[in-house]
């Protein structure tokens, strides 16, 4: 039973980190993460990151 | 957990390689990115490998499978990491498509599903056929939650889902 648990635990935080990303390419939390990248919103997390090493 | 993360690990495993068997292509163009040996068939050969890989840690968890497994996404993390570092790398190829952006999350990600596959080395944590094999309901739950773990986080690793614009 415990390993069932565990597998939808995991599926469980997977599917959050999906809809976070979801609603942030969405603009819905644009904002949030325009303060946590120090003033430079983007839609997509990678590309800009990738930009400003 | 071991368990759970290790079957996570092989289903992903799996579903890599066999992309990369069918698109060798976009993996052969971030290994010739990356400097090292680029052809489509050694790619073919070592997805293949990888695939087979995956199938025998879902059937025969072992130390000996979890450690290769746990090696295996050492492996990608140290490529995606060095990607990363290459401004020309535009697709990691991971899962045998473009547009895969190598990205630190996908590092982060290899690394902990690796150790994962350590702690479940360490317990001894069993394969997903012997979950399934020990109780049918229960193996069946865990058997759908780890595809659909898999799912998610092939998603993940890749960058998040795709979003179609108008």
């Amino acid at each position: 039973m415990s390993e069932a648990v565990s597998a939808l635990v995991i599926a469980t935080v997977l599917l959050i980190v999906v809809v976070v990303d979801l609603l942030r390419r969405h603009g819905v939390i644009l904002r949030t993460m325009h303060e946590l990248d120090g003033g430079e919103a983007t839609s997509g997390d990678e590309p800009s990151s990738r930009q400003g090493r | 957990m071991a368990a759970a993360l290790l079957a996570l690990s092989a289903v992903l495993l799996v579903a890599a390689g066999a992309s990369k068997v069918a698109q060798p292509d976009p993996a052969a163009d971030a290994l010739g990115v990356a400097g090292l040996p680029s052809q489509p068939l050694l790619v073919r050969g070592g997805a293949l490998v990888e695939a087979l890989l995956g199938i025998a840690a879902l059937i025969w968890a072992g130390i000996v499978i979890d450690v290769l497994v746990a090696l295996s996404f050492v492996a990608f993390a140290g490529f995606v990491e060095l990607l990363r570092r290459r401004p020309d790398a535009e697709s990691c190829g991971c899962f045998g498509g473009e547009g895969e952006v190598p990205s630190l999350r996908h590092v982060v990600g290899n690394l902990l599903l690796a150790a994962g596959c350590v702690v479940a080395a360490v317990t001894r944590a069993p394969s997903a056929l012997t979950v399934l094999r020990h109780s049918t309901g229960t193996g069946l739950v865990f058997v759908s939650a780890t595809i659909v773990a898999a799912w998610l986080a092939g998603m993940v690793l890749r960058g998040g889902p795709e979003v179609r614009r108008p």
